[in-house]
């Protein structure tokens, strides 16, 4: 099976991964409001504590390059659309730059927090409205982030076949994307009913959460960490 | 009163077709059965309706006296199923959290959980893979480890879809060695196979499946004169003084 690495959670040691799920998601829930209400002096302060939450997780950057390039691309669009319709290139460059942020900000959620982990914070955060509610919403976000894989994993495999058989890229584009697409599809919806049996068959259940959440001091000392960054890029704003 | 029993089991797809036909057959306790067909003679939907999965469109799988169709999560306490493909079955981040994945699920206290993964990692020669990303295990590893998954509930009966498929040498050996100590420690061992040659020395019954119809069954001797007329085709047919001496395992 193909190994994508984007979106993916990585079992590490880092001080990211040890990190109790519920401060992550606070972070990550502040942070991506933050990305999209402050100005760019603002901004470069998240973009750079982001980044060193990269460095610090250990993310093999060079590796991921060939993987983000989609994403790259999507930033690129952003910022020609952008350009052309406002004739701000700064203003248009800074739409891009929030975009990338976002993603940068979800691919270090993923790779630092496993699927049970995010699943058993949420419910954490939403029981108190609605246990049976809360437990539902915490198995599809489960069930969801742990399949991202296996889409990536199919495109992947069906890309690099149809490269193995001469197929043209750039040949007939709307005829090969409809036909690839289409092939993807048919893949995901086989393996998805696979995976389905299989957890039925090993008693999945939606009310039961595997793992266990654990607050600890280095908690406390991210949360701490983050609102100084968090009042910092505010007080960015402030200064004129 | 036999450990499995199928009667009359048939299921139809929307389209209409019939995957299975009028089966019925019975599995002792402590037993070795093969099942072995062409390829979508139904071995698989045949497995997936005993796990509890697909209901019949008619018919009755009773295992240990409980009705598959009504209670199938009870059935599936009793009858544990490994898939094809392991990585379908992998759902946890580390070895040990992937045998875990099944008892939490059956809702047993922590104690009972550290154990029963701890044995089954010893059963499996899994130890020293115990904190480790399934994705990275060999294919023969992680065929151990869905055979962990499943044991670690206890079921009385474990079925296997194609066991060896997609595996080397020590893959296959590493798995064969596996469900003759369970069959030995006296699971009862239900195999979907069309590579014959690998486990009949070790198997007592012999089911032969065609075109969703069982074409014969029995005591392996007897009914293997019928495997090439159901696609199964094998290099050298044993005999009653040669057939141990198929197994693929020294000891």
């Amino acid at each position: 099976m193909a190994e994508r690495l984007i979106f993916h959670y990585h079992d590490r040691d880092t001080p990211l991964h040890r990190l109790d799920p519920r401060s992550k998601m606070f972070a990550m829930a502040v942070l991506t409001i933050m990305v999209f209400n402050l100005p760019p002096a603002g901004l470069l302060l998240i973009m750079l504590y982001t980044a060193t939450g990269i460095i610090i997780a250990g993310m093999p950057i060079r590796e991921y390059r060939r993987e983000s390039l989609f994403f790259g691309m999507f930033a690129l669009i952003i910022f020609l659309t952008r350009w052309w319709g406002s004739s701000m290139p700064l203003e248009a460059l800074i739409g891009s730059l929030r975009f990338l942020t976002i993603v940068l900000i979800g691919m270090l959620m993923t790779e630092t927090t496993s699927p049970d982990d995010m699943a058993l914070a949420l419910f954490w955060l939403l029981r108190r409205f609605s246990r049976r509610a809360a437990y539902g919403a915490a198995a599809r976000l489960n069930l969801t982030v742990s399949f991202f894989p296996v889409i990536f994993d199919a495109v992947q495999e069906i890309s690099e076949a149809r490269k193995s058989r001469q197929e043209q890229r750039l040949r007939r584009p709307l005829q090969r994307m409809i036909s690839m697409s289409t092939q993807i599809l048919d893949v995901i919806i086989d393996r998805a009913e696979e995976i389905s049996y299989a957890l039925e068959s090993r008693g999945f259940r939606e009310d039961i959460l595997h793992g266990e959440l654990s607050w600890g001091r280095r908690d406390t000392l991210f949360l701490l960490l983050s609102t100084l960054c968090f009042t910092a890029a505010t007080a960015a704003v402030l200064i004129p | 009163m036999s450990q499995l029993e199928v009667r009359d089991l048939s299921y139809r797809f929307p389209d209409g077709t019939h995957a299975l036909q009028q089966v019925s057959f019975t599995v002792e306790e402590g037993s070795f059965t093969v099942i072995a067909g062409r390829n979508g003679s139904g071995k698989t939907i045949l497995l997936r309706i005993l796990n509890g999965l697909i209901k019949p469109t008619s018919g009755d799988v009773r295992i240990e006296g409980i009705d598959a169709a009504a209670h199938p999560y009870e059935a599936r306490k009793k009858f544990g199923l490994v898939f094809q493909q392991a990585d379908s079955q992998i759902v946890g981040q580390t070895v040990s959290r992937d045998i875990a994945f099944g008892l939490e699920n059956t809702g047993v206290s922590k104690e009972v959980l550290k154990v029963r993964v701890q044995q089954m990692l010893e059963m499996t020669g899994l130890t020293p893979h115990a904190h480790q990303r399934p994705r990275t295990l060999s294919g023969g590893e992680k065929r151990r480890l869905t055979i962990a998954d499943v044991m670690a509930v206890s079921p009385g009966i474990i079925a296997l879809d194609e066991p060896f498929s997609g595996l080397d040498y020590p893959g296959v050996l590493q798995v064969l060695h596996q469900l003759v100590q369970l069959n030995r420690s006296g699971h009862t061992v239900i195999l979907v196979t069309h590579d014959l040659e690998k486990v009949l020395a070790h198997a007592d019954t012999l089911i032969l499946m065609d075109q969703g119809r069982i074409a014969a069954q029995g005591p392996v001797l007897e009914t293997l004169p019928a495997a090439a007329s159901c696609g199964v085709r094998m290099r050298r047919v044993p005999t009653a003084e040669t057939i141990r001496d198929m197994t693929w395992l020294n000891d």
